[in-house]
Protein backbone atom coordinates (compact mmCIF):
# COMPACT_ATOMS: atom_id res chain seq x y z
CA UNK A 1 0.00 0.00 0.00
CA UNK A 2 2.85 2.39 0.92
CA UNK A 3 4.59 1.48 -2.34
CA UNK A 4 1.48 2.50 -4.33
CA UNK A 5 1.34 5.80 -2.44
CA UNK A 6 5.00 6.52 -3.20
CA UNK A 7 4.56 5.63 -6.90
CA UNK A 8 1.44 7.84 -7.08
CA UNK A 9 3.29 10.78 -5.46
CA UNK A 10 6.24 10.34 -7.84
CA UNK A 11 3.95 10.24 -10.90
CA UNK A 12 2.00 13.30 -9.68
CA UNK A 13 5.25 15.17 -9.09
CA UNK A 14 6.48 14.30 -12.58
CA UNK A 15 3.21 15.52 -14.13
CA UNK A 16 3.37 18.81 -12.20
CA UNK A 17 7.03 19.32 -13.10
CA UNK A 18 6.37 18.53 -16.77
CA UNK A 19 3.42 20.91 -16.73
CA UNK A 20 5.49 23.78 -15.32
CA UNK A 21 8.21 23.02 -17.84
CA UNK A 22 5.77 23.09 -20.75
CA UNK A 23 4.27 26.41 -19.61
CA UNK A 24 7.68 28.02 -19.37
CA UNK A 25 8.71 26.75 -22.80
CA UNK A 26 5.55 28.07 -24.47
CA UNK A 27 5.56 31.58 -23.05
CA UNK A 28 7.10 34.13 -25.35
CA UNK A 29 7.57 37.59 -23.90
CA UNK A 30 8.37 40.90 -25.51
CA UNK A 31 9.29 44.30 -24.11
CA UNK A 32 10.47 47.59 -25.57
CA UNK A 33 13.07 50.10 -24.49
CA UNK A 34 12.50 53.67 -25.65
CA UNK A 35 15.74 55.35 -26.66
CA UNK A 36 14.16 57.48 -29.36
CA UNK A 37 14.45 60.79 -27.56
CA UNK A 38 10.67 61.36 -27.61
CA UNK A 39 7.89 59.73 -25.59
CA UNK A 40 6.23 56.79 -27.32
CA UNK A 41 2.58 56.46 -26.33
CA UNK A 42 1.46 53.14 -27.78
CA UNK A 43 3.19 50.15 -29.34
CA UNK A 44 1.16 47.53 -31.20
CA UNK A 45 2.60 44.13 -32.00
CA UNK A 46 1.41 41.87 -34.84
CA UNK A 47 -2.02 43.27 -35.73
CA UNK A 48 -3.14 43.82 -32.13
CA UNK A 49 -1.76 40.54 -30.77
CA UNK A 50 -0.36 42.67 -27.94
CA UNK A 51 -0.37 46.36 -27.08
CA UNK A 52 1.70 48.51 -24.75
CA UNK A 53 0.09 51.78 -23.83
CA UNK A 54 0.46 54.38 -21.11
CA UNK A 55 -1.33 57.67 -20.54
CA UNK A 56 1.62 60.04 -20.78
CA UNK A 57 3.74 57.85 -23.02
CA UNK A 58 6.83 55.79 -22.31
CA UNK A 59 9.43 58.47 -21.70
CA UNK A 60 12.85 58.40 -23.30
CA UNK A 61 15.18 55.89 -21.59
CA UNK A 62 12.37 53.84 -20.06
CA UNK A 63 11.37 50.24 -20.64
CA UNK A 64 7.86 48.96 -21.13
CA UNK A 65 6.52 46.07 -19.11
CA UNK A 66 7.35 42.64 -20.52
CA UNK A 67 4.18 41.06 -21.94
CA UNK A 68 3.23 37.64 -23.19
CA UNK A 69 2.70 37.47 -26.95
CA UNK A 70 1.00 34.78 -28.98
CA UNK A 71 2.15 35.76 -32.46
CA UNK A 72 5.79 34.95 -33.18
CA UNK A 73 5.92 36.98 -36.38
CA UNK A 74 4.52 40.39 -37.16
CA UNK A 75 5.08 44.06 -37.72
CA UNK A 76 5.44 46.75 -35.07
CA UNK A 77 3.71 50.11 -35.14
CA UNK A 78 3.82 52.88 -32.57
CA UNK A 79 2.10 56.19 -31.93
CA UNK A 80 3.91 59.39 -31.08
CA UNK A 81 2.90 63.02 -30.68
CA UNK A 82 4.51 65.03 -33.45
CA UNK A 83 3.26 68.37 -32.17
CA UNK A 84 0.28 68.76 -34.46
CA UNK A 85 -1.24 65.52 -33.18
CA UNK A 86 -0.65 61.83 -32.65
CA UNK A 87 0.62 59.91 -35.64
CA UNK A 88 1.38 56.30 -36.24
CA UNK A 89 4.83 55.19 -37.31
CA UNK A 90 6.20 51.88 -38.51
CA UNK A 91 9.16 50.47 -36.61
CA UNK A 92 11.94 49.32 -38.93
CA UNK A 93 13.98 46.58 -37.26
CA UNK A 94 17.72 46.73 -37.86
CA UNK A 95 18.22 42.94 -37.91
CA UNK A 96 15.67 42.40 -40.69
CA UNK A 97 15.89 45.83 -42.36
CA UNK A 98 12.11 45.74 -42.50
CA UNK A 99 9.09 46.28 -40.30
CA UNK A 100 8.79 42.52 -39.81
CA UNK A 101 10.13 40.78 -36.76
CA UNK A 102 10.40 37.09 -35.80
CA UNK A 103 10.53 35.97 -32.19
CA UNK A 104 11.87 32.68 -30.84
CA UNK A 105 9.16 30.64 -29.15
CA UNK A 106 9.63 30.58 -25.40
CA UNK A 107 12.07 33.48 -25.40
CA UNK A 108 11.88 36.75 -23.51
CA UNK A 109 13.16 39.47 -25.80
CA UNK A 110 13.70 43.20 -25.48
CA UNK A 111 13.88 45.48 -28.49
CA UNK A 112 14.89 49.09 -28.42
CA UNK A 113 13.33 51.89 -30.43
CA UNK A 114 16.24 54.24 -30.92
CA UNK A 115 15.18 56.85 -33.42
CA UNK A 116 12.18 58.67 -34.84
CA UNK A 117 12.46 60.39 -38.18
CA UNK A 118 10.27 61.73 -40.94
CA UNK A 119 10.86 59.92 -44.21
CA UNK A 120 11.93 61.10 -46.70
CA UNK B 1 40.97 87.77 -56.35
CA UNK B 2 41.07 83.99 -56.06
CA UNK B 3 39.70 84.26 -52.52
CA UNK B 4 36.66 86.17 -53.77
CA UNK B 5 36.12 83.61 -56.54
CA UNK B 6 36.25 80.82 -53.97
CA UNK B 7 33.78 82.63 -51.67
CA UNK B 8 31.38 83.26 -54.58
CA UNK B 9 31.69 79.61 -55.62
CA UNK B 10 30.99 78.37 -52.09
CA UNK B 11 28.01 80.72 -51.73
CA UNK B 12 26.61 79.61 -55.11
CA UNK B 13 26.91 75.93 -54.12
CA UNK B 14 25.21 76.67 -50.78
CA UNK B 15 22.35 78.55 -52.47
CA UNK B 16 21.86 75.72 -54.98
CA UNK B 17 21.83 73.25 -52.07
CA UNK B 18 19.28 75.26 -50.10
CA UNK B 19 17.16 75.75 -53.21
CA UNK B 20 17.21 72.03 -54.01
CA UNK B 21 16.29 71.17 -50.42
CA UNK B 22 13.36 73.60 -50.46
CA UNK B 23 12.24 72.28 -53.86
CA UNK B 24 12.39 68.70 -52.57
CA UNK B 25 10.54 69.69 -49.40
CA UNK B 26 7.76 71.26 -51.43
CA UNK B 27 7.34 67.96 -53.33
CA UNK B 28 5.94 66.34 -50.20
CA UNK B 29 2.49 67.76 -49.92
CA UNK B 30 0.95 65.00 -47.79
CA UNK B 31 1.74 63.78 -44.27
CA UNK B 32 0.70 60.26 -43.36
CA UNK B 33 -1.11 60.12 -40.02
CA UNK B 34 -1.71 56.38 -40.06
CA UNK B 35 -1.91 53.38 -42.36
CA UNK B 36 0.24 52.57 -45.35
CA UNK B 37 -0.39 55.08 -48.11
CA UNK B 38 1.66 55.13 -51.28
CA UNK B 39 1.71 56.61 -54.74
CA UNK B 40 1.44 53.66 -57.09
CA UNK B 41 2.67 53.87 -60.66
CA UNK B 42 1.95 51.11 -63.13
CA UNK B 43 2.39 51.02 -66.89
CA UNK B 44 -0.73 53.00 -67.64
CA UNK B 45 -1.31 55.41 -64.76
CA UNK B 46 -0.43 56.50 -61.26
CA UNK B 47 -2.67 57.00 -58.27
CA UNK B 48 -2.82 57.20 -54.48
CA UNK B 49 -3.60 53.99 -52.61
CA UNK B 50 -3.93 52.87 -49.00
CA UNK B 51 -2.58 49.36 -48.79
CA UNK B 52 -3.32 48.10 -45.26
CA UNK B 53 -7.10 48.37 -44.89
CA UNK B 54 -7.03 47.37 -41.22
CA UNK B 55 -6.83 50.36 -38.89
CA UNK B 56 -5.85 50.47 -35.22
CA UNK B 57 -7.85 52.16 -32.49
CA UNK B 58 -5.22 54.42 -30.92
CA UNK B 59 -8.18 56.70 -30.11
CA UNK B 60 -6.38 60.07 -30.00
CA UNK B 61 -8.41 61.30 -32.97
CA UNK B 62 -10.88 59.98 -35.53
CA UNK B 63 -8.14 60.26 -38.14
CA UNK B 64 -5.55 58.07 -36.38
CA UNK B 65 -8.33 55.52 -35.82
CA UNK B 66 -8.59 55.26 -39.61
CA UNK B 67 -5.75 55.10 -42.11
CA UNK B 68 -5.31 58.79 -42.92
CA UNK B 69 -3.17 61.30 -44.80
CA UNK B 70 -3.44 65.06 -44.48
CA UNK B 71 -2.19 67.91 -46.68
CA UNK B 72 0.84 69.78 -45.38
CA UNK B 73 -0.89 72.96 -46.58
CA UNK B 74 -3.01 73.89 -43.58
CA UNK B 75 -4.74 76.92 -45.05
CA UNK B 76 -6.78 75.60 -47.95
CA UNK B 77 -9.92 77.65 -48.53
CA UNK B 78 -11.99 76.30 -51.38
CA UNK B 79 -15.27 76.47 -53.21
CA UNK B 80 -14.88 73.13 -55.04
CA UNK B 81 -12.87 70.02 -54.25
CA UNK B 82 -12.90 67.10 -56.64
CA UNK B 83 -11.11 63.76 -57.05
CA UNK B 84 -11.77 60.29 -58.38
CA UNK B 85 -12.37 57.53 -55.87
CA UNK B 86 -12.52 53.76 -56.10
CA UNK B 87 -13.21 51.73 -52.98
CA UNK B 88 -12.26 48.07 -53.02
CA UNK B 89 -11.82 44.97 -50.87
CA UNK B 90 -14.37 45.74 -48.15
CA UNK B 91 -14.05 43.83 -44.89
CA UNK B 92 -17.06 44.21 -42.62
CA UNK B 93 -18.11 47.85 -42.33
CA UNK B 94 -16.03 49.83 -44.80
CA UNK B 95 -15.54 53.54 -44.08
CA UNK B 96 -13.99 56.24 -46.23
CA UNK B 97 -13.62 60.00 -45.58
CA UNK B 98 -12.59 62.97 -47.67
CA UNK B 99 -12.03 65.53 -44.94
CA UNK B 100 -11.50 69.28 -45.19
CA UNK B 101 -11.22 72.43 -43.08
CA UNK B 102 -9.09 70.37 -40.67
CA UNK B 103 -7.52 72.60 -38.03
CA UNK B 104 -6.63 69.63 -35.86
CA UNK B 105 -6.80 65.84 -36.23
CA UNK B 106 -9.98 66.06 -34.15
CA UNK B 107 -11.54 69.17 -35.73
CA UNK B 108 -12.68 68.87 -39.31
CA UNK B 109 -15.60 68.36 -41.65
CA UNK B 110 -15.83 65.34 -43.93
CA UNK B 111 -17.84 63.55 -46.54
CA UNK B 112 -18.11 59.97 -45.35
CA UNK B 113 -18.90 56.84 -47.34
CA UNK B 114 -19.94 53.72 -45.45
CA UNK B 115 -20.68 50.32 -46.87
CA UNK B 116 -21.27 46.69 -46.10
CA UNK B 117 -19.69 43.65 -47.79
CA UNK B 118 -21.64 44.11 -51.02
CA UNK B 119 -21.90 47.87 -51.73
CA UNK B 120 -21.51 51.44 -50.46
CA UNK B 121 -24.80 52.20 -48.75
CA UNK B 122 -24.53 55.69 -47.19
CA UNK B 123 -22.94 59.07 -47.87
CA UNK B 124 -22.89 61.55 -45.00
CA UNK B 125 -21.56 64.98 -44.16
CA UNK B 126 -19.99 64.77 -40.71
CA UNK B 127 -18.28 67.11 -38.30
CA UNK B 128 -15.63 66.09 -35.79
CA UNK B 129 -14.81 68.29 -32.82
CA UNK B 130 -12.99 68.13 -29.48
CA UNK B 131 -15.31 66.85 -26.76
CA UNK B 132 -13.64 68.43 -23.71
CA UNK B 133 -11.14 71.20 -24.42
CA UNK B 134 -9.84 71.13 -20.84
CA UNK B 135 -8.39 67.63 -21.27
CA UNK B 136 -4.80 67.17 -22.45
CA UNK B 137 -4.05 66.19 -26.04
CA UNK B 138 -3.18 62.62 -25.06
CA UNK B 139 -6.67 61.99 -23.63
CA UNK B 140 -8.16 59.10 -25.56
CA UNK B 141 -11.63 59.30 -27.08
CA UNK B 142 -11.80 63.06 -26.54
CA UNK B 143 -13.65 63.84 -29.75
CA UNK B 144 -17.25 63.85 -30.89
CA UNK B 145 -18.55 63.12 -34.37
CA UNK B 146 -21.85 64.62 -35.49
CA UNK B 147 -23.67 63.51 -38.62
CA UNK B 148 -24.97 66.71 -40.24
CA UNK B 149 -26.70 65.13 -43.23
CA UNK B 150 -26.98 61.65 -44.66
CA UNK B 151 -28.31 59.94 -47.77
CA UNK B 152 -28.77 56.30 -48.75
CA UNK B 153 -26.94 55.33 -51.93
CA UNK B 154 -26.11 52.18 -53.83
CA UNK B 155 -22.58 52.49 -55.19
CA UNK B 156 -20.43 49.59 -56.31
CA UNK B 157 -17.01 48.61 -55.01
CA UNK B 158 -14.25 48.49 -57.60
CA UNK B 159 -15.82 51.21 -59.72
CA UNK B 160 -14.32 54.69 -60.04
CA UNK B 161 -16.54 57.62 -59.10
CA UNK B 162 -15.84 61.33 -59.19
CA UNK B 163 -16.51 62.91 -55.82
CA UNK B 164 -17.09 66.67 -55.76
CA UNK B 165 -17.63 68.83 -52.70
CA UNK B 166 -18.79 72.39 -53.25
CA UNK B 167 -18.96 75.15 -50.69
CA UNK B 168 -20.85 78.37 -51.24
CA UNK B 169 -20.74 80.54 -48.11
CA UNK B 170 -22.26 78.15 -45.57
CA UNK B 171 -23.89 75.79 -48.07
CA UNK B 172 -22.16 72.53 -48.74
CA UNK B 173 -23.13 70.08 -51.51
CA UNK B 174 -21.84 66.62 -52.34
CA UNK B 175 -21.90 65.33 -55.91
CA UNK B 176 -21.07 61.87 -57.21
CA UNK B 177 -20.34 61.77 -60.93
CA UNK B 178 -21.71 65.33 -61.15
CA UNK B 179 -25.07 64.36 -59.63
CA UNK B 180 -25.92 65.96 -56.29
CA UNK B 181 -26.56 63.39 -53.59
CA UNK B 182 -26.45 65.53 -50.47
CA UNK B 183 -26.51 69.13 -49.27
CA UNK B 184 -26.42 70.91 -45.95
CA UNK B 185 -26.20 74.42 -44.52
CA UNK B 186 -23.44 74.80 -41.94
CA UNK B 187 -23.69 76.96 -38.83
CA UNK B 188 -20.40 78.67 -39.61
CA UNK B 189 -18.49 79.99 -42.59
CA UNK B 190 -15.44 77.80 -43.17
CA UNK B 191 -12.15 79.58 -42.59
CA UNK B 192 -10.00 76.94 -44.27
CA UNK B 193 -7.65 74.23 -43.10
CA UNK B 194 -6.02 71.04 -44.31
CA UNK B 195 -7.67 68.47 -46.53
CA UNK B 196 -7.09 64.73 -46.59
CA UNK B 197 -8.33 61.19 -46.95
CA UNK B 198 -9.04 58.48 -44.40
CA UNK B 199 -10.31 54.92 -44.64
CA UNK B 200 -10.69 51.68 -42.77
CA UNK B 201 -11.73 48.17 -43.72
CA UNK B 202 -11.34 48.92 -47.41
CA UNK B 203 -8.70 49.87 -49.98
CA UNK B 204 -9.23 53.35 -51.47
CA UNK B 205 -7.70 54.43 -54.77
CA UNK B 206 -7.67 58.19 -55.31
CA UNK B 207 -6.59 60.24 -58.30
CA UNK B 208 -6.76 63.70 -59.88
CA UNK B 209 -7.32 65.71 -56.74
CA UNK B 210 -8.09 69.34 -57.65
CA UNK B 211 -9.17 72.06 -55.28
CA UNK B 212 -10.54 75.34 -56.59
CA UNK B 213 -11.28 78.70 -55.07
CA UNK B 214 -13.56 80.19 -57.72
CA UNK B 215 -11.82 79.36 -60.97
CA UNK B 216 -8.34 79.31 -59.43
CA UNK B 217 -6.72 75.98 -58.57
CA UNK B 218 -5.40 76.36 -55.02
CA UNK B 219 -4.22 72.76 -54.56
CA UNK B 220 -3.79 69.78 -56.85
CA UNK B 221 -2.10 66.42 -57.05
CA UNK B 222 -2.29 63.96 -59.92
CA UNK B 223 -0.22 61.51 -57.85
CA UNK B 224 2.36 61.14 -60.61
CA UNK B 225 5.21 61.25 -58.08
CA UNK B 226 5.83 60.30 -54.46
CA UNK B 227 4.42 63.06 -52.30
CA UNK B 228 3.87 61.54 -48.83
CA UNK B 229 5.96 62.05 -45.71
CA UNK B 230 5.87 59.23 -43.16
CA UNK B 231 7.13 58.72 -39.64
CA UNK B 232 9.72 55.98 -39.37
CA UNK B 233 10.97 54.56 -36.09
CA UNK B 234 14.09 52.43 -36.02
CA UNK B 235 14.61 49.59 -33.60
CA UNK B 236 16.96 46.73 -32.84
CA UNK B 237 17.19 43.73 -30.57
CA UNK B 238 18.99 44.29 -27.29
CA UNK B 239 21.65 41.76 -26.26
CA UNK B 240 21.45 40.32 -22.71
CA UNK B 241 24.38 42.59 -21.73
CA UNK B 242 22.57 45.66 -23.08
CA UNK B 243 19.39 44.66 -21.20
CA UNK B 244 21.41 44.47 -17.94
CA UNK B 245 22.92 47.91 -18.67
CA UNK B 246 19.47 49.39 -19.28
CA UNK B 247 18.19 47.85 -16.02
CA UNK B 248 21.09 49.44 -14.13
CA UNK B 249 20.37 52.82 -15.75
CA UNK B 250 16.68 52.63 -14.81
CA UNK B 251 17.47 51.63 -11.21
CA UNK B 252 19.78 54.64 -10.74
Amino acid sequence: MTQYRIITIIIASLIVTAGIGCTNDDTTELAWFNAAGNPINDIIWANDDQQWTTENGYADQTKTESKKVNALYGIVIASIDEGSGFREGTVIIKETSSSSLSLHEGSSEVYTIDSVSVDP
Amino acid sequence: MKQYQTIVLVLTVCLIGIGTTLLQASDFIWQQISGNWSVVTDNKESYLKENRSKAFNFDYSPLINCNAIISTNSAIVFTRLTHTLTLDAPQGTATYLTFFNATDYRQFYAVQFTGNDSCITTISIIQSDIKDTTLPKQAKGNFIITTLASSDVHLAYGQPYTLTITINNTSIAVLVDNKQVLSHTLNEKLEGGSIGFASKNCIPIIDNCKVYHGSTIVFEDDFSKESIRKIILKGKKLTPQEIEEQKKKQNK
